[in-house]
């Protein structure tokens, strides 16, 4: 992922201290520590979107859409798609299995969907 | 036996799934399980919070591949949250450091020169010329280290030796400081002896839950897990929620309630008040196993001497308190009622009063939950005292979901920075630099003369950066931890300190942390599974890790560093005559043999370790990490600290001490339930008289409040994507593009007045200095008119620039949930 | 792209007296293979596919089978096929 592009490289200055470039590079950039600089673009969460690919072996499905949906004791806003019965419909992806009860329903230590499947920012600029 | 990779692979997961449905699968399967040529899969715990999940590490080609959660842990139960299932990708970012770099000009060490990569012998060479002139010419004190509630526990071990010891410099603190000290203080006033008496079990027992100051739900994902799935399945299960902004928690609460920063104080004595006030108090067990104290007030703000709020203080920085009796205690809190605390806090008296019965409700099981709400608090002692109080007072403690539980940040808070006691002014096992009795006994024990370890406590955290800023102290040494980015006040007190031109400023990181970039030295570490391991969570379980792969280019892991660096130093070089002439038999040796070729630390032989990769056994010769986990468990050993056999601990998913003729003690204090717990029915042994403390305190006011040129409250803290301040995790392209930037939450009607919307880039500026972000008006955090919140894990956008270094007065503890800041367009 | 080859596991609780109805159905499945079960009428079973869509078809397949209460997916890795895979 690049944090820095290669024309700052050059010009670090970090607190008055020359800093190498072709040393590892800190996630701040080229800012220095006592200084601030102008925030990059707030992130963006696509609408829909299809399936992301997956990078590692039991990575939970990444989130290809916005991440409103509200879970709450009284409403999981989730399943409304993902719930397998539903999914195909919704052209969802279907919960897991691993996550359901012998009713189907969702298993209540999966309730909280969002504390493993997270959203993706539009501009995937770190996505390499 | 040779098995094809097919059918390894179909052994594996044949294993996996009957080890879920309790199996028993033939033989020859778990064989091929076991043997196969493909991932190979090995237990570690988590490396991010202090929740303590055990994860499967699959390694091939000596690469982490995958990671996936332990079915066999009683922690995760085969879960994780999202950090933990891109584990695999945390040693592999961009930035990873391979070399030691020195700051060079014309091809010498020179402050203002260039980071250049030199040999680790040379690193060394620097590193110790800085070092013995300092203590030769200024004194122990004159150095100092910050290490981390990160720190495996023999990394701890190993720098307390090397620090307390070897240099005589109680100058060693653990970035805990920043996160668990106002609850160890809480503990130890209150019970004598630190961290919770229950665990996890209690989730599953519970009838209510209250969260005072915690975002769990975010913070502790596998943990709220436990709790919502006790909700949904509990009949009449409440979670009560305490904040001061509403965050993802509130999601779930039956009772939820946004109070003013502070008025946690107010709440917690109208409750104690109320308990009363409705012959709610179990007054057998308070008769038996309670007494009562009051609190020291008016006791400052631990800012630097000169502040005029130090100067006002009347009491600043005093712990003492004085006895007295229940009726004492009753009339002491009898102002605060619940309808002055709904003043205080905003929150209405029904929602207080609901809180309020589940305490005095001797039917309904309570569970407390705090973090850094209650910990990074200028009155955070008082606050973890106040909750213990509502439990003591019901007698709703000790008992399977009757749990005031104290969480934890980090992953070994509680078994390094804690328990191994790397703070400035403790021992291992609870002990105290300031005991004479008990320097003695770790002086005996590590074979060092009567007299070594000074008996003054050293500087703590924040004041660290004061001294490196004052000229104090010079030396400075840092592993695993990111003060720049993370310490309070970065701008006034922990940039000026680093970049004095008398300080020399070293920095041990895997990766090149914004501290890491004004450092004079940087060491390559090695990290996580590269390294063997032990860590202790929240809920006293210790558990251990095997070295899995190898640290990439020149790293070394802390635990090398420190007992490299300890063989450049003789006795002589170090210690006065008076000292050395006491123990004439260690003339002419290196701190390495005193302290760690000692005959104890020495002791295992490699072959011991049952694991190919072991580096530091490899490079020293000995089973290091067992030689110094057996010498360090002696001292808890006995003391209601016991930790296992070394061994055990790589063959379980870890066990909670006390651990005692191999059984773990799941709730401490309970006779029949803890081995030390002797009499009748509780035992609070950690004081002499078996007594916990109630501990009367008053609400005072926050150091720095809103006025009108800083008009919005100001807090901080993590967000469920990120540990910290994002070294690891921001590094993962998956966790990055899940929240890439710090933000800042305010309500919708102060961004209007202000003439701000969501996404405008925005001003944020308190009496310290101002940040650049945008405007979040929408999402996980809503905060109150008032109030605003940003994450502190973007390096880009710093943070704690913005913060006072104000701290509890007894605790040492910063508070990084209020200051007061101004907001205008950019 | 090169071929793929996906081993599940999965626990399957089965009704007490519809136990060989369902092992037959489940020996039935091409890929599918029972290594154990348990006192509480659980049987491990483990299934090999070429991709994740016939995997879960697989797994659904099984759910839906006679004498089936539930099924559980354990675990799921997937490897690049090659020759020692085939052996």
């Amino acid at each position: 992922m690049k944090h820095v592009t290669p024309a700052a490289l050059g010009l670090l200055l970090i607190s008055g201290l020359v800093w190498a470039g072709d040393l590892p590079q800190s996630l701040r950039g080229a800012t220095p520590v006592s200084d601030s600089a102008p925030p990059p673009e707030m992130a963006e969460y696509p609408d829909k979107g299809k399936a992301l690919p997956r990078s590692l072996a039991h990575q939970p499905p990444l989130i290809p859409h916005k991440p409103t949906y509200p879970i709450t004791t009284a409403r999981n806003g989730c399943t409304g798609c993902h719930d397998p019965k539903r999914a195909k419909m919704m052209k969802a992806t279907p919960t897991h299995s691993s996550h359901l009860d012998e009713e189907g329903g969702l298993k209540n230590t999966y309730y909280l969907c969002k504390q493993c499947h997270v959203p993706q920012q539009t501009v995937a600029e770190a996505a390499e | 036996m040779k098995v094809s990779r097919r059918s390894f692979l179909k052994a594996k997961a044949a294993l996996a799934a009957a080890s879920v449905a309790g199996a028993t699968l033939p033989a020859a399967l778990v064989r091929a399980a076991q043997s196969g040529p493909d991932l190979n899969w090995q237990k570690a715990p988590c490396r991010f919070c202090g929740v303590g999940c055990s994860v499967l590490v699959g390694t091939q080609g000596g690469k982490v591949m995958a990671t996936q959660g332990d079915p066999e842990s009683p922690v995760n139960q085969g879960k994780n949250c999202v950090k933990g299932y891109y584990l695999a990708k945390i040693m592999y970012g961009e930035g990873r450091i391979t070399r030691p770099l020195l700051r060079m000009k014309n091809g010498k060490y020179d402050k203002s020169g260039e980071l250049t990569p030199i040999s680790w012998d040379q690193a060394f060479d620097i590193m110790a010329e800085k070092w013995k002139a300092s203590l030769k010419t200024k004194g122990p004190t004159s150095v100092g280290m910050f290490g981390s509630g990160q720190w495996t526990i023999w990394e701890g071990y190993a720098a307390q030796k090397l620090m307390k010891a070897g240099f005589r410099s109680n100058n060693l603190e653990p970035n805990a400081r920043h996160c668990m000290a106002s609850a160890v203080v809480g503990f130890m006033r209150a019970f004598g002896i630190d961290e919770p008496m229950g665990c996890y079990d209690d989730f599953e027992h519970a009838d209510a839950f209250v969260l005072w100051g915690s975002n769990a739900a975010e913070m502790h994902p596998i943990l709220w897990d436990r709790l919502t799935a006790r909700r949904l399945s509990h009949e009449g299960c409440q979670v009560h929620v305490l904040s001061t902004y509403q965050n993802r928690s509130f999601d779930l609460a039956d009772n939820a309630m946004v109070m003013a920063p502070q008025s946690d104080l107010m709440i917690l004595n109208a409750i104690a008040n109320y308990i009363i006030q409705n012959d709610a108090v179990n007054t057998e067990f308070v008769k038996k196993h309670v007494r009562f104290a009051e609190a020291t007030p008016d006791i400052g703000y631990g800012l630097r001497a000169e502040d005029p709020r130090e100067k006002a203080a009347k009491n600043a920085g005093s712990g003492a308190m004085k006895g007295m009796d229940f009726d004492q205690y009753k009339r002491y809190i009898a102002e605060y009622t619940l309808e002055r605390a709904s003043e205080a806090s905003g929150v209405p008296v029904a929602q207080l009063e609901t809180l309020a019965k589940a305490y005095a409700d001797p039917d309904t099981k309570v569970m407390s939950l705090w973090c850094m709400g209650f910990n990074q608090h200028v009155r955070g002692v008082w606050a973890n005292n106040s909750v213990y109080n509502l439990h003591l007072l019901t007698g709703k403690i000790s008992e399977p979901g009757n749990s005031p539980f104290s969480l934890t940040g980090q992953p070994a808070a509680c078994g390094t920075a804690r328990e191994v006691g790397t703070f400035c002014h403790r021992l291992p096992a609870d002990m105290v630099v300031t005991n004479d009795k008990h320097r003695d006994k770790v002086e005996k024990r590590w074979g060092v003369p009567e007299g070594t370890i000074p008996a003054k406590p050293g500087f703590h955290a924040v004041e660290h950066c004061r001294k490196l800023k004052d000229g104090v102290m010079n030396c400075y040494w840092t592993q695993c931890t990111n003060n720049l980015q993370a310490g309070p006040n970065t701008n006034e007190e922990v940039l000026p300190g680093y970049l004095n031109p008398e300080t020399f400023l070293v920095v041990s990181d895997p990766y090149m942390t914004v501290t890491a970039t004004v450092a004079d030295l940087v060491l390559p570490t090695a990290m996580w599974v590269e390294k063997e391991g032990a860590f202790g969570n929240s809920e006293r379980r210790t558990h251990l890790w095997h070295q899995m792969v190898k640290a990439p280019g020149e790293s070394h892991s802390d635990l090398w560093q420190l007992m490299m660096f300890s063989k450049r130093f003789t006795v002589e070089e170090v210690w006065p005559e008076a000292l050395l002439a006491k123990a004439p038999k260690l003339r002419g040796k290196t701190l390495f043999e005193v302290l760690f070729a000692n005959g104890t630390v020495d002791k295992f032989p490699r072959s011991d370790c049952k694991s190919p990769l072991n580096d530091e056994a490899d490079a020293f010769g000995f089973y290091v990490q067992k030689g110094l986990f057996e010498e360090y468990a002696t001292f808890g050993r006995g003391h209601g600290h016991d930790l296992d056999s070394f061994d055990t601990y790589h063959t379980n998913r870890g066990k909670r001490w006390p651990v005692v003729n191999g059984e773990e003690t799941r709730w401490r204090f309970k006779v029949g339930r803890d081995p030390y717990a002797k009499g009748d029915g509780f035992d609070f042994y950690g004081n002499p008289d078996g007594k916990a403390v109630v501990i009367a305190s008053p609400y005072e006011p926050p150091a720095e409040s809103p006025d009108k040129e800083f008009d919005l409250w100001f807090s901080t803290g993590r967000v469920l994507e990120h540990w910290h301040t994002g070294t690891m995790t921001n590094r993962v392209p998956e966790l990055h593009n899940a929240y890439p930037h710090a933000k800042l939450y305010m309500h919708p009607e102060d961004a209007e007045v202000r003439g701000l919307k969501r996404g405008d880039a925005v001003v944020v500026t308190s009496r310290r200095g101002s940040l650049q972000t945008r405007v979040e008006t929408e999402g996980r955090n809503k905060p109150p008119k008032g109030l605003t919140f940003m994450p502190f894990f973007d390096a880009s956008q710093m943070v704690n620039k913005l913060m006072l270094d104000a701290t509890d007065p007894l605790s040492k503890e910063t508070d990084y949930k209020k200051c007061a800041v101004n907001i205008r367009k950019a | 792209m090169a071929s793929q080859y996906h081993i599940s596991s999965l626990v399957v609780q089965v009704h007490p007296s519809g136990q060989a109805l369902a092992r037959a159905g489940i020996s039935a499945i091409e890929g599918a293979e029972i290594h154990a079960h348990t006192a509480e009428h659980k049987l491990v079973v483990t299934l090999e596919s070429a991709d994740s869509r016939t995997a879960e078809d697989k797994v659904a397949a099984i759910g839906a089978l006679d004498g089936v209460l539930s099924t559980v997916l354990v675990y799921q890795q997937v490897a690049h096929l090659s020759e020692d895979l085939l052996s």
